[in-house]
């Protein structure tokens, strides 16, 4: 369900000695902690460990009291459960801010307040003229036209007051902002200031003023410029307090003029107000033509005139209902989560508190709701209207002066409308924002439609990052690189509009483009918003292009990703030539078998991989195109970790071998092949397997012994009519069949159905005959019943989520990588890949590997493993009911089942896949691994330079281990699967070109794991032993400290130790120096060095 | 008797150096893979005895019982490293120490997979008593592979291992075909020997009721019973009447609120251990 404790991802990752404990009992540090501060679980023995709530039967049935009752119904109303009732309380109380921290703030903005009303005045000056300004202050705006008419002096403000959220109560830690809106006195604004930024500048020259003379002040600790919400053209100051309380609170100081100082009608969105001639220096193309309209510019001075009117609309509003003001918090949050409200055109909680008032005043929202409920239904609102085509209004007055929606809706891509009817409040919100907003609604209404027991963590507390929200992503780097698009794409009058602000200009154009590009193989695009960054007072404001990176998100349609295909209309259709403008040199005429003639473009894909990467050759042929942004440009983020999966066909999918038989030595009378010691180790070849259920019969004997030497005669049967009808060459042994067929080999196993149960059949004394499980029939079960059945789901689970073995294959590399594969099953890191694909929220199905294999990242790293099963709902048989049974079950007999535990539809009780490991050691060693290459992984493919290494995260910390024991690569049979591919490896008795083959190849012969066998059968008792299967180099050992604690002389003991005398005592210890020569001697010709790398050992 | 223990401690050996004495009568003999060898492991050996009483398949005073063989060390090779002390007649590997000797009939190639050797124990029967005091008395180090014997181990080993893992299917169906054969004559016979007393009764005058009879009976598995006893509830189930009674109703509600109850209980429980775990820190 949720995250680990944090405390648990810590501990260890120093890596030795604790390694070694046992983790059920000690995972809890944090867990003790807490509890014993407050009140302790009931009796619960093992901390930090859910136990099954026992109740006695008088409290259960206790006569109900009427405040008991109330709550209880009130829960079931106004929550959906009582869990989530008591989550979402406990949320807002960590939110939240104490009481004695706003009187701290109180104080501080009064103090504010005072220092302001003091800031002597200047005399009046051109706007041109700036020497007044002292030198250790710059204007924070790019001044660009310089010349510009007016006059300015600076008054103190006529009016201070608080307005955001602060106010409200619904403002949310850890960033405290209060917003002081500086009302300046008429006196300093003049006629027509609303044109060619004049507004601005004098409020800029204000905010520089007042800058200076806060800044000598020892009452802030730092005062700093910002733009507002990421608006180039108005700056605002940040003043935080000094001492201890400087993280507390940001003041944010935004002057704006004074109430209706500006004509509202002259700033309706079809109105320009910054002339081309003032701003190009030119009239505008086309003589005659009228001024473009200047909506972002209106409304930015909109803006400023309204802060008091949205505040005092806000506060009747939400005024004195908690209900509302918890959900305005709430919805904070999951903004927040979703990275949505920050940055220029960000989904703002200013935004999202007018949303609730907008639907308070159509009713959808009544003030006596919950927070939760006021959640679900801005979120039901989001999920189902398109503010894109239909906009609102919060405006009531139908006065015909006011302009009409559909005016807005040719102005900006989103239209909600505040009170006046004038201001579009989203404004600057693209497209792309508000369908990523509407998307990530959808699926929480889904999420919380579903019922799912953990609908509150996936919903509020899990953070969706944009690289591990997206398929792939691209960043466009260097940003001046927008400049030229701008004018490729000819934005002059966007660029005018937005005050040269070059990357909010280009960014709808060109994520229409791509959108129009991408077509059916894209189901989202999304692009993050440049940062709001804070900068010293005395220095000059940041560039356009110093804003970061662009970075676009693609959300793939995994059914449109098949198609190497763009089909355009028919050549003599009149969109033809839009088409072929479109896409330029790719698109070409081309003749289908229907005889049409159509436009067409092809892309070059052959296998799925590189079908999954067609979205990047549309994207730097689009870019390229239309924008003038060269590839070298566009940092794509996708199919970066498939070396690691396919890299020279050696790692997947099996290829057909070609045995070359001078390498080999043959058995004659067997037509087998077999490795020669005087030659490398030949490659490695996996027979797969193949199960073949016979039909059940009267006739099969009813003895475990006989059934088996039945099971073997079917077997030579098998071979001898599989060899004289089909010509295929087969060895037959008791328990299977190797087939040879086309450079492939299958092993058939014969299997009867009911032998498991035989096996399990137990006689009582008195004759009853009674079902145990036996290893021998589990392990039975397991491959005869329960793999078949598990392969089949998983294979559907592949035909429906084509990205699903491509994930499977990363984890298993990546835990094989690490070393740590002996303790995983194939199929336990199958079913957590699964789980991905069929619980994928709060995110959707991955469409690619990458970003399918940082969730598995993030799910191994936070899953709490101790308190949760991890439910593989295959199929989707388990009902929700039965789920909650699965999860009480699970609670019941915790103790007994295994450290890591995986419900299937099959397997709702025991949890076979991982049965015999994990150890709680190797969980938690993986555990830590995983938490720490998540952000190295992140950083990386965040990185616009490019991701440098990517093989980084999967090279193994080698320094924890005890001794090394280096291998030859000689006789590694996989060596060339290896994560660092070797340059040169050897001839592993492989053809390249086809012939015949009539010989059995050397099967499943793996020198390191047989000599990992020996290994752990002879010192297993002592030292772990780690090794990657894949091509591994090095084989870590680890001892166990518990087994280096002198023993007392027994003969279960005696192994691999010797006797020595401590004080007056003869103990057994090991004889690690003995020990170190025989993992030399074990492993003759294939160990090629034994360093032993600690001194812990010497007793 | 105490003959056989005596004190062989090495004046002045450092105190964390392996000490070559007996410890509770037994005796450390270094062995070694081979000369090349710096370290060696030690064989403690002593004579196999066991408390009066105890049945054991081992002769007594012949017998010597190794702890400690190392991975690599076979049977043949023990019998060649102890033959000098005196005739060997066997050598039995195993992995535990067990007093009753293995069972003597060969286990199959075919079903049997060749388990992979640990340190093992080891009993070791000479022909004479001589040879166990004899070996008590070896200084040793003993060397396991030598150039006129040399053990195979490493990639050799593991060569040998695979050409012997491909065998040959005719000898398995030999097998197969004589074990089936013993089978079906086993099954015969039993057959046979419950037709004959099928019906008659013994000689208290219990007559035994079988599936082959006339009237055949369930066969008695845990299964069957819990099946019939599941039946019987459904039956009783069907016949009672719910919310008939005015109690009922009230008892039904009353279980409502005792779910409702226990749930909230069991939130609350996830809710302290989510604090304790400071889960509710949105980022």
């Amino acid at each position: 369900m949720g995250p680990a404790p944090a405390g648990a991802q810590v501990r260890g990752a120093a890596g030795e000695p604790e390694v070694m404990e046992p983790a059920l009992e000690g995972t809890g540090k944090k867990g003790k902690k807490g509890s014993s501060k407050k009140r302790t679980v009931a009796g619960s023995p093992g901390e930090g460990l859910l136990q099954p709530v026992k109740l006695s039967r008088a409290e259960l049935y206790k006569e109900p009291t009427n405040e008991e009752l109330n709550r209880l119904r009130e829960t079931e109303s106004l929550f959906h459960s009582s869990l989530l009732r008591l989550q979402v309380e406990e949320l807002l109380k960590e939110v939240r801010l104490s009481e004695k921290k706003k009187e701290r703030i109180d104080a501080f903005l009064r103090e504010v307040n005072q220092r302001i009303m003091r800031i002597p005045s200047t005399p009046e000056t051109e706007l041109t003229d700036q020497a007044w300004l002292p030198a250790g202050v710059q204007v924070p705006l790019h001044q660009v036209p310089y010349a510009v008419k007016g006059c300015f002096r600076f008054l103190p403000p006529a009016q201070v007051t608080v307005v955001g959220s602060y106010l409200l109560g619904t403002c949310i830690r850890p960033d405290v902002n209060v917003d002081v809106a500086l009302t300046m006195p008429r006196e300093i604004l003049q006629d027509k200031d609303g044109l060619n930024q004049r507004y601005f500048r004098k409020r800029a020259l204000y905010l520089a003023h007042l800058a200076h003379h806060l800044a000598q002040d020892p009452l802030f600790g730092s005062v700093h410029f910002s733009y507002t919400n990421g608006c180039h053209l108005k700056p605002s100051l940040l003043l935080r307090p000094h001492g201890k309380d400087e993280r507390l609170v940001t003041v944010r100081l935004h002057p704006c003029p004074p109430p209706d100082f500006f004509r509202p009608c002259r700033l309706l969105p079809s109105k320009n107000n910054v002339r081309s001639a003032w701003y190009r220096g030119q009239s505008p193309p086309g003589n005659g033509s009228p001024e473009p309209p200047t909506p972002h510019y209106n409304t930015w001075v909109l803006q400023d005139t309204a802060l008091e009117s949205h505040m005092q609309l806000l506060s009747t509003v939400l005024g004195s209902a908690l209900g509302l003001k918890d959900g305005v918090a709430l919805l904070k949050i999951w903004l927040r989560q979703r990275e949505l409200d920050k940055g220029l055109g960000g989904f703002s909680g200013f935004l999202v508190s007018m949303l609730v008032a907008f639907l308070v005043s159509t009713r959808k929202i009544h003030t006596t709701m919950s927070g939760y409920q006021v959640l679900r239904s801005v979120l039901q609102f989001l999920a189902t209207t398109d503010l894109t085509v239909n906009g609102i209004s919060l405006c009531l007055s139908s006065d015909p002066s006011l302009p009409a929606l559909a005016d807005f809706h040719q102005a900006f891509p989103v239209v909600f409308l505040d009170s006046s009817g004038r201001l579009n409040l989203c404004a600057d919100v693209t497209a792309s924002t508000y369908h990523q907003v509407q998307h990530e609604a959808r699926l929480s209404m889904v999420l919380l439609d579903s019922k799912a027991d953990d609908g509150f963590q996936l919903l509020l507390m899990t953070p969706k990052p944009m690289i591990r929200a997206f398929d792939h992503v691209l960043h466009l780097h260097p940003l001046s690189r927008l400049q030229a698009a701008c004018h490729r794409l000819k934005l002059w009058p966007e660029l005018q509009d937005h005050g040269g602000d070059y990357v909010s200009a280009a960014l709808g154009p060109l994520t229409t483009l791509l959108e129009q590009g991408l077509g059916s193989r894209l189901h989202l695009l999304a692009h993050s918003r440049p940062p709001v960054s804070e900068w010293d007072i005395s220095q000059d404001p940041p560039k356009h292009r110093d804003s970061g990176t662009l970075t676009l998100g693609l959300l793939l349609r995994p059914e449109g990703l098949t198609s190497v295909l763009e089909l355009g209309p028919e050549a003599d259709q009149p969109e033809a030539a839009d088409f072929r403008q479109f896409w330029g040199s790719r698109s070409e005429l081309r003749r289908f078998q229907d005889g049409a003639i159509r436009e067409a473009v092809v892309w070059e894909a052959a296998s799925m991989a590189q079908k999954r990467l067609i979205p990047h050759q549309v994207v730097t042929h689009l870019l390229a195109l239309h924008a003038d942004i060269p590839d070298t440009c566009v940092h794509y983020m996708g199919g970066l970790l498939d070396v690691l999966m396919q890299g020279l066909k050696e790692v997947f999918p099996p290829a057909p071998i070609q045995p070359a038989y001078s390498f080999f030595e043959h058995l004659r009378e067997q037509a087998s092949l077999l490795p020669r010691p005087d030659k490398p180790c030949p490659a490695y070849v996996e027979p797969m397997t193949v199960i073949c259920h016979l039909e059940g019969s009267g006739q099969w004997p009813q003895d475990a012994e006989a059934i088996r030497r039945v099971r073997a005669a079917f077997q030579l049967r098998l071979a001898e009519l599989l060899t004289q009808q089909h010509g295929l060459r087969c060895r037959a042994t008791a328990t299977h069949t190797d087939v040879l067929k086309d450079g492939f080999v299958f092993r058939i196993c014969v299997a009867y159905q009911r032998e498991p149960q035989i096996l399990k059949e137990m006689r009582s004394p008195e004759g009853m005959i009674s079902l145990r499980d036996t290893p021998a029939s589990l392990c039975l079960e397991r491959a005869t019943r329960q793999l078949p059945l598990l392969t089949s789901a998983l294979h559907g689970l592949q035909q429906q989520h084509p990205a699903f073995s491509g994930v499977a294959r990363l984890a298993k590399r990546w835990v094989r990588a690490q070393l740590l594969g002996e303790g995983f099953t194939d199929e336990s890191l199958d079913l957590v890949a699964a789980a991905l694909f069929l619980h994928p929220e709060p995110f959707t199905p991955p469409s690619s590997p990458e970003v399918g294999f940082l969730r598995f990242l993030f799910l191994v790293s936070t899953f709490d493993w101790k308190n949760n099963p991890l439910i593989v709902n295959l199929n989707n048989e388990l009902t929700v009911e039965e789920q909650v049974e699965i999860r009480s079950g699970f609670l019941a007999t915790r103790l007994q089942l295994p450290v890591m535990v995986v419900y299937t539809p099959q397997d709702r009780k025991s949890s076979v896949w991982t049965q015999d490991g994990p150890s709680p050691q190797i969980l938690q060693r993986l555990v830590v691994l995983a938490a720490e290459a998540l952000p190295v992984l992140e950083k990386q493919l965040m990185d616009p330079r490019g991701p440098g290494d990517i093989r980084t995260v999967f090279r193994p910390p080698l320094d924890m281990y005890d001794v090394l024991i280096r291998l030859s690569p000689r006789h590694i049979p996989r060596h060339r699967q290896a994560v660092d591919s070797p340059a040169a490896s050897f001839c592993r008795g492989l053809l390249s070109e086809p012939g015949s083959l009539s010989l059995m190849p050397v099967l499943g012969y793996d020198p390191p794991q047989l000599y990992l066998a020996q290994l752990r059968e002879a010192f297993g008792h002592l030292a772990l032993f780690f090794y990657d299967q894949h091509g591994g180099e090095v084989i870590g050992v680890l001892w166990k400290p518990a087994s280096f604690q002198p023993q007392p002389f027994k003969a279960s003991n005696t192994k691999g130790r010797m006797v020595v005398s401590q004080g007056e005592e003869l103990v057994l210890v090991p004889n690690v120096e003995a020990i170190l020569e025989d993992f030399a001697i074990l492993g003759e010709g294939l160990v090629q060095a034994v360093e032993a790398r600690s001194e812990r050992w010497t007793v | 008797t105490d003959e056989g223990t005596h004190e062989r401690r090495v004046e002045g050996a450092p105190v964390n150096r392996p000490v070559h004495a007996d410890l509770y009568s037994h005796t450390a003999i270094p062995v070694k893979f081979s000369g090349k060898q710096q370290a060696s492991h030690y064989l403690y050996v002593r004579e196999h005895r066991v408390r009066e009483g105890t049945k054991s398949s081992w002769p007594q005073k012949r017998t010597l019982f190794v702890l400690n063989v190392p991975p690599y060390c076979t049977e043949e090779c023990l019998s060649r490293l102890l033959s000098p002390c005196g005739p060997v007649r066997s050598v039995e590997l195993q992995e535990k120490p067990d007093l009753a000797e293995s069972p003597k009939e060969p286990q199959s190639k075919f079903f049997q997979p060749k388990p992979i050797p640990g340190f093992q124990v080891a009993y070791v029967v000479f022909q004479k008593p001589g040879g166990v005091s004899a070996a008590l008395a070896l200084k040793g180090p003993l060397l396991v592979s030598t150039e006129s014997h040399p053990v195979k181990s490493g990639v050799h080993k593991w060569i040998s291992d695979y050409r012997d893992s491909v065998l040959d299917p005719e000898a398995l169906r030999a097998e197969v075909d004589t074990f089936m054969e013993a089978y079906d004559k086993k099954v015969a016979e039993e057959e046979a020997k419950a037709q004959e007393e099928e019906g008659v009764p013994d000689e208290e005058g219990w007559v035994k009721v079988t599936r082959r009879g006339r009237r055949p009976v369930l066969p008695r598995t845990e299964a069957a019973s819990l099946r019939v006893l599941e039946r019987e509830r459904r039956k009783r189930a069907r016949k009672e009447l719910l919310n008939f009674y005015a109690w009922q109703h009230r008892e039904t509600k009353m279980e409502h609120l005792a779910q409702l109850r226990k749930k909230f209980e069991e939130d609350k429980q996830r809710i302290e251990l989510m604090r304790a775990q400071r889960k509710f820190r949105p980022y």
